[in-house]
This record gives C-alpha cells, structure tokens and sequence, in this order.
C-alpha cells in the first residue's frame, strides 16, 4: 500500500553524506509508488539554487531536478 | 521502533542513538558513518536488529567478516520497505 | 622538513573534511610544497584497504590517497587512533607510516604551517 515519506534536509549540499542519502531514499520511495516529500531547511535550502557548477561529485541541482520529474515534491 | 544512526561510535549523536535503541528495544539500521557501530564488540548489550547499509559500508572498506554476526545488510529498496513497514522510525542519529 | 603538517581528523565519506584533506595535499605538492598528511582519530579510516565506490556516486578517497602517496605526500597514521578505529596495521595502505603520538607532536612541531580538517 502506498504511505508517504517525508525527508528533511537541512545540511549543505556538498558537505555532507546526507544529500546522497536523501537522494537515494527519494528515489527508491518513488521507485516503490510512495508519495515522497522533502523539506529543505537551514543550509538544506542551498541544495535547489539553480545554476550549481559540481562536477566530480554528484550535482544536486541536476540530481534532485530528476527527482522531482519523477514526482518528489518539495517544500523550502 | 526503528532508530537509524548515521553518526560514527565516537560522537556523542552516535551514542546518543545507540543508548535509545538499546533502552527502547528497538531495532537499529546504520547508514553513513553509522555503519561503523555494526564492527565487532561495537554495540554493547544492545539486542534488536541490525541493518547495515551496502553502499556506506563497503565505500568504507568494511568487510562482512569485521561485522558483528547480527548485521544484516540492505540495500535502499529494503530500507524503504523498513522505513514504510509500520514501525515509527526515529533518527537520524 | 614540509612546509604543510595536514591533519585529517574525520572519518571519510560522511562529511567533507577528507576529501578536501586530500585535496589540497594534492595541490600543495603539485605547487612543489613538502606535505605531511597526519592521520588522526576516524581520519585513520581514511588509510584503510578495500574502500569499494561501485554505484554510490562517490570518488573513490582510497585511489586518491595512493595519488597523494604517489605524488611525494608523506602519509602518517596515529597507531592508537587505528586500534580504537579497529583498523589492524595489514589493512592499512602500503607506504602510509605508522606512528604514535610523541612522532606527529615532531611533526606538527617542524612544519611551517599548519592546517586542520
């Protein structure tokens, strides 16, 4: 039965493991057919600013755009 | 209950989780530098389940032998199926 | 004597602070800067052998740290850190040496700056 996942993210995006983490958990939620949501706070916001320039490592701006094509809704 | 720990043995988050899950009965799953509480002689008298994610664990060199005997190790998929199972899940640590 | 004592107090992965360790090691001996990469606490961890990256997306700290030894850092490891991190001195990389506390205080000591991570 579908239930609803919700992530909070509140570390910078490329300091942490837990961008990755939560990357991984959305997509293998919605993956599943659950409904994902991700509340981006503090620091967390900083991981959805348009025009990031990460190469070498993963990008979260392309990242988490992928995820939200696939249905993951988020909230700043 | 289900407390995830994502913190390594030597942070007070990380004990912090382990000192709730030992005192709840609950079951433990490890992620980041969490995975580091599944090596042996690590998690005390703690006695639930042990999860241990694949990806943090062997991104760290960890092989199966220097885990305690009760880790079992999961992929996403499963930890989302225990994140969904029912249980209230607290963390992360 | 190095001109840079680097200590790696974090465990690798979980945060930052090791692959910007190495990071930097990498570009201060390209600059032909002495380096000193000193291991401490979880930084140990960062040593040890079989560090697999396969479908996580992350850059294998392992590979880099044999970059590191390949390109002239000198990679020091605190033998008490290694016994609390459980990591044994076999599964420690090739060329990274081995030292207790009375050797890295030398080395911090000779180094003309020093950085912390």
């Amino acid at each position: 039965m579908p239930k609803t996942v919700t992530l909070y993210l509140s570390t910078s995006p490329y300091s942490y493991e837990n961008t990755l983490t939560s990357a991984r958990i959305a997509e293998s939620a919605l993956n599943k057919g659950h409904t994902v949501n991700l509340i981006a706070s503090a620091d967390g916001v900083y991981c959805f600013l348009t025009k990031q320039k990460a190469k070498g490592i993963l990008n979260a701006e392309e990242e988490f755009a992928r995820l939200i094509q696939k249905g993951l809704k988020v909230y700043l | 209950m289900i407390v995830m720990i994502k913190s390594a043995p030597d942070t007070t988050d990380g004990a912090l989780g382990l000192n709730l899950a030992t005192q709840s009965g609950a079951d433990l799953v490890l992620m980041q530098n969490g995975v580091y509480f599944a090596q042996k002689n690590r998690l005390g008298t703690f006695s639930g389940n042990v999860y241990v994610m694949d990806d943090d664990k062997r991104l760290r060199g960890l092989k199966d032998s220097d885990l305690d005997e009760r880790a079992k190790i999961i992929d996403y998929d499963k930890l989302t199926d225990i994140i969904t199972g029912g249980k209230k899940v607290t963390g992360m640590f | 004597m190095a001109n840079v004592a680097m200590i790696l107090k974090r465990s690798p992965y979980g945060d930052i602070n090791a692959a910007e360790a190495v990071r930097h090691a990498l570009g201060a001996v390209s600059f032909e800067m002495g380096v000193d990469l000193i291991l401490v606490d979880g930084g140990v961890l960062l040593a040890k052998k079989g560090q697999d990256d396969t479908g996580t997306g992350f850059t294998n700290l392992e590979s880099t740290l044999k970059d590191c030894l390949e390109m002239g850092v000198s990679v020091y490891a605190d033998i008490a850190s290694l016994k609390t991190q459980q990591v044994a001195p076999a599964e420690v990389l090739e060329n990274v040496k081995l030292v207790g506390s009375k050797e890295i205080v030398g080395l911090v000591k000779q180094a003309k700056s020093t950085m912390i991570f």
